[in-house]
């Protein structure tokens, strides 16, 4: 028997069971034709095994020896099929790829989407009155379209690398407070004794969002925070900190330009519980941080500082209140705050690299 | 592969423990506590460094991973980590000796 799965690649999971359920109906699958999407099954006694799909994962001896075979192996995806295995191999394989398509995606879509949007505009301009108002409509439809598709597309990836990535996440229950703490991720070290004074004046980290913090009343004597910046991380790196007794209070769930905020309550007299007890990767961890505060900050300021140069160049007055003249002042206010931010963020920086050298790591 | 054998040549002694404890098949915090015990609480590893450590060693082939019954990832050393393992045995073994010539001639001085 033949069966054609159509995008089979993008449910892998669903693809396991679907596979499980044939072989309890007594299909069992023998091959895979990659181009035509078509799985091949032969009919044999129905029988109760578990699918595993994997892709560039390298084949592991451990595996065989649970009871897993290597049922179908078409280029660089593997079929394998158990009975009652006690180990699964790793999804890692499947995670890179949709990690990659994912990227590769939003490449193409930004090279993409002024490129067909062009023309149609450009031709919307120079139409006549009576072709108006059929390309403005085909325009905005074609817009439409665009958009509804690389967002649902994005949605899809994105929806695929949380599950993958096991992200187990707090929704912040009995906050008694909640407060406002722009760009605190760029000045870890400021964020962190922030956090130790509300400790202190009873209040505890419950779950933080990109803006807001969210206080629960103080129930443990204390609490070692942790913020960290990856650029790269894996489905193991939610897992082995929270494994660890660590617990994720914010993250940006992606896998690349991670970002996340860990808390781990200790006893007062034993040791600070740290991401690091190593001097060297402590520094690390931080330059890491550093640097991400240090690209964004240049991008954002030299974006901010083209647009209002843009305007003083073209002589129109500096201060006005058309539409020009109010972006460019809140543009202006922008690139004063994101000093402010930035400089904090150095001193920050420069504090802790001394506390660290000095050994008094205990503050945190 | 001559290539890892001189990368990890001398480990760390945070990498030698990783990978020594790995001969078992373990899970992430598993490493932590089993290196503990072993060193009776002096070597305390952070979560940070045993993912950055466990991340480079995967790439390097040294180890390898797979899923257990909850599908959280487990740790194995494989053969190129055990050849490593080795090397890095013999070295400490040659340490270990020239250690003790050593000391008994410090002792002699005495």
């Amino acid at each position: 028997m033949k069966k054609t799965r159509l995008l089979w690649s993008y449910k892998i999971e669903e693809t396991e069971q679907w596979l499980e359920q044939q072989a309890t109906r007594g299909f069992h699958l023998i091959d895979v034709n990659l181009t035509t999407r078509q799985f091949i099954f032969e009919k044999r006694e129905p029988a109760v095994v578990q699918y595993q799909i994997t892709y560039k994962q390298q084949n592991i001896e451990q595996l065989e020896y649970a009871g897993w075979e290597r049922r179908v192996v078409a280029r660089e995806w593997v079929f394998h099929v158990a009975q009652a295995p006690s180990i699964y191999p790793s999804r890692d394989g499947i995670f890179k790829r949709y990690r990659f398509q994912m990227y590769a995606w939003m490449t193409v879509t930004l090279v993409l989407l002024p490129m067909l949007s062009l023309p149609l505009s450009t031709f919307v301009l120079f139409s006549t009155l009576d072709s108006f108002v059929p390309f403005v409509i085909a325009t905005i439809l074609a817009l439409v379209i665009e958009m509804t598709l690389i967002f649902s597309m994005f949605h899809f990836f994105k929806k695929q690398e949380k599950r993958l990535l096991g992200v187990q996440y707090k929704k912040a229950k009995h906050k008694k407070i909640k407060k406002l703490r722009i760009g605190w991720f760029y000045e870890p070290y400021r964020t962190k004794q922030w956090l130790q004074k509300m400790l202190n004046e009873g209040y505890e980290l419950e779950a933080a969002s990109n803006l807001f913090f969210y206080f629960k009343e103080r129930s443990h004597e204390a609490v070692s925070y942790e913020i960290l910046y990856e650029n790269k991380i894996d489905p193991a790196y939610y897992q082995i900190h929270q494994e660890a007794g660590w617990e994720l209070l914010h993250t940006s769930k992606t896998s690349i330009l991670n970002t996340s905020l860990w808390a781990m309550p200790y006893k007062k007299g034993e040791e600070v519980p740290a991401i690091t007890y190593d001097i060297e990767e402590r520094k690390q961890v931080m330059k890491k941080n550093f640097k991400m505060t240090t690209t964004i900050f240049s991008i954002l300021v030299l974006f901010l500082t083209l647009s209002v140069g843009m305007g003083v160049f073209s002589g129109e007055p500096f201060i006005a209140f058309d539409f020009n003249g109010i972006t460019r002042m809140l543009n202006v206010i922008l690139i004063v705050f994101w000093l402010v931010i930035y400089i904090r963020s150095v001193q920050g920086y420069r504090q802790e690299l001394r506390e660290i050298q000095d050994g008094d790591v205990s503050t945190f | 592969m001559e290539r890892i054998l001189k990368k990890y040549n001398p480990m760390t002694e945070t990498a030698f423990y990783i990978l020594l404890s790995l001969t078992t098949p373990k899970h992430g915090y598993g490493i932590i506590k089993s290196i503990e015990q072993l060193t009776n609480g002096r070597l305390k590893l952070g979560s940070g460094t045993i993912y950055g450590t466990l991340t480079k060693m995967q790439q390097d082939g040294l180890i390898q991973v797979y899923g257990d019954q909850d599908r959280k990832t487990i740790y194995d050393v494989t053969e190129l980590g055990m050849v490593i393992l080795q090397q890095e045995i013999r070295r400490i073994k040659e340490v270990h000796q020239h250690v003790l010539q050593y000391e008994e001639a410090l002792d002699e001085k005495d």
